[in-house]
């Protein structure tokens, strides 16, 4: 595997280990810090969540293909990350539901735009003939990675409390964006004609993949 | 790329994004309020119960899915991945089942890797075939269509299983979700027919 696909692969490993120590009990955070926090609250946060990722991630995609060269991909995707990985630290800010429905409008957003670019300089990448090896060893290593955030999440949460574990989950996480950085050196000026739009690769990519920015 | 009607006229890659609106929308019945579920559910839990009982989901996916993929492209034809497909999706509704007889730590754990194996079977061999029977000049608008389709009854089912939960309690809920996986996998029956037999022969498109 080439550098930019392996450095790609490191910084969702780590993002996604550090998602993974609060996500799967997201939903007792609700209950215990919102105002009025309840099953129907956390379901309503995760519908926002999806709602408005899914209604702004194809106009961020074609944003992306309309801008020649991958250059713009790479900012924007570097940018995205950044502020998504700041997100969580609003969490700790938020007091009732509507604020946290505000949270999770503001994060589906940020997260609309990383995620068809890092998939579009992902695909390109991806060394010719050997995909299916490339889509295995990234779901096997998040996929671990989720495991090790989830088991490590639930012990910090109950041992420390939720303060420290979204601070750690943010440090983690600008750890993850810190492995961008070197794919700065290998962005193309100009796309080949026949490279994947940011579109085609949102819509082409199978599920499983960049999850974490899913 | 123009627009299509080709998308929604393939029986095969329809029948699948249904089935997957089906299954994978209902999974957002449970999962935002997993941990409630669990600290509700089985007594002196807390949040440590619920990271170990995702890891070991993920665990056993992550560790099945790649030999399962491996099987599947070695056996010649369809039929093998359309069985993964079919008996994954059942497995996966009955695993969801078992959460109702959940009273243990070790019951959870057991429960969430039997469903991240369910997973690992039905996922390679779901790509597969959509893979296949997608024709590569509407690609893009194929997906798209199921993504979208599976976002939308995602956003739905958080809202419906956070007041399920809320009004009727977990075992309804979870009753419910098991009933969605069951239909999902009944979805896939039709496209059998027009999955290739080893020898290569098949009906339809």
């Amino acid at each position: 595997m080439n550098a930019v696909v392996r450095f790609m692969i490191l910084s969702d490993t780590v993002w996604t280990g550090a998602l993974g120590l609060l996500g799967p009990i997201f939903s007792l955070f609700v209950v215990d810090f919102i105002e009025g926090g309840s099953p129907v609250v956390a379901g309503m946060a995760a519908a926002v969540y999806l709602i408005s990722k899914s209604l702004f991630q194809m106009p961020f995609a074609h944003l992306v293909d309309r801008i020649a060269g991958e250059r713009d991909d790479y900012w924007i995707m570097l940018c995205g990350s950044f502020a998504a990985a700041l997100m969580p630290l609003f969490y700790l800010a938020v007091g009732t539901s509507g604020q946290l429905y505000a949270v999770q409008f503001a994060y589906g957003l940020v997260m609309a735009a990383t995620f068809p670019s890092f998939i579009a300089i992902y695909v390109r990448h991806i060394d010719r003939d050997r995909e299916a090896v490339t889509w295995g060893v990234y779901a096997t290593v998040v996929d671990l990675s989720a495991a090790l955030g989830a088991s490590f999440g639930g012990i910090i949460a109950g041992s420390f409390g939720y303060r420290r574990l979204v601070v750690l989950l943010v440090v983690l996480s600008l750890a993850g964006v810190a492995a961008l950085l070197p794919v700065r050196r290998h962005v193309i000026g100009r796309v080949r004609e026949n490279g994947a739009s940011a579109a085609e690769a949102v819509v082409l990519s199978p599920p499983g993949i960049g999850d974490s920015r899913r | 790329m123009r627009f299509s009607f080709s998308p929604v006229t393939n029986p095969t890659t329809m029948f699948l994004t249904l089935s997957d609106v089906v299954g994978l929308g209902s999974d957002e019945l449970l999962r935002p309020v997993f941990a409630l579920f669990v600290v509700s559910r089985i007594p002196d839990s807390g949040p440590a119960v619920v990271g170990i009982a995702m890891a070991s989901y993920f665990l056993a996916k992550s560790v099945a899915q790649l030999p399962v993929a491996h099987l599947l492209d070695r056996i010649a034809g369809e039929r093998d991945d359309f069985s993964a497909l079919f008996f994954g999706r059942l497995a996966m509704a009955a695993g969801t089942a078992l959460y109702l007889l959940v009273s243990q730590p070790v019951h959870l754990y057991l429960v969430q890797a039997f469903l991240g194996l369910a997973v690992a079977l039905y996922l390679p061999s779901y790509l597969a075939i959509f893979t296949r029977h997608t024709r590569k000049a509407v690609a893009g608008q194929t997906w798209g269509l199921r993504y979208t389709m599976v976002d939308l009854m995602g956003a739905t089912a958080a809202v419906i299983g956070g007041y399920l939960a809320s009004s009727f309690g977990f075992a309804v809920l979870i009753a419910v979700y098991a009933g969605m996986q069951v239909v999902s996998a009944l979805l896939v029956l039709p496209i059998r027919s027009r999955t290739r037999r080893p020898d290569g022969h098949r009906r339809g498109g």
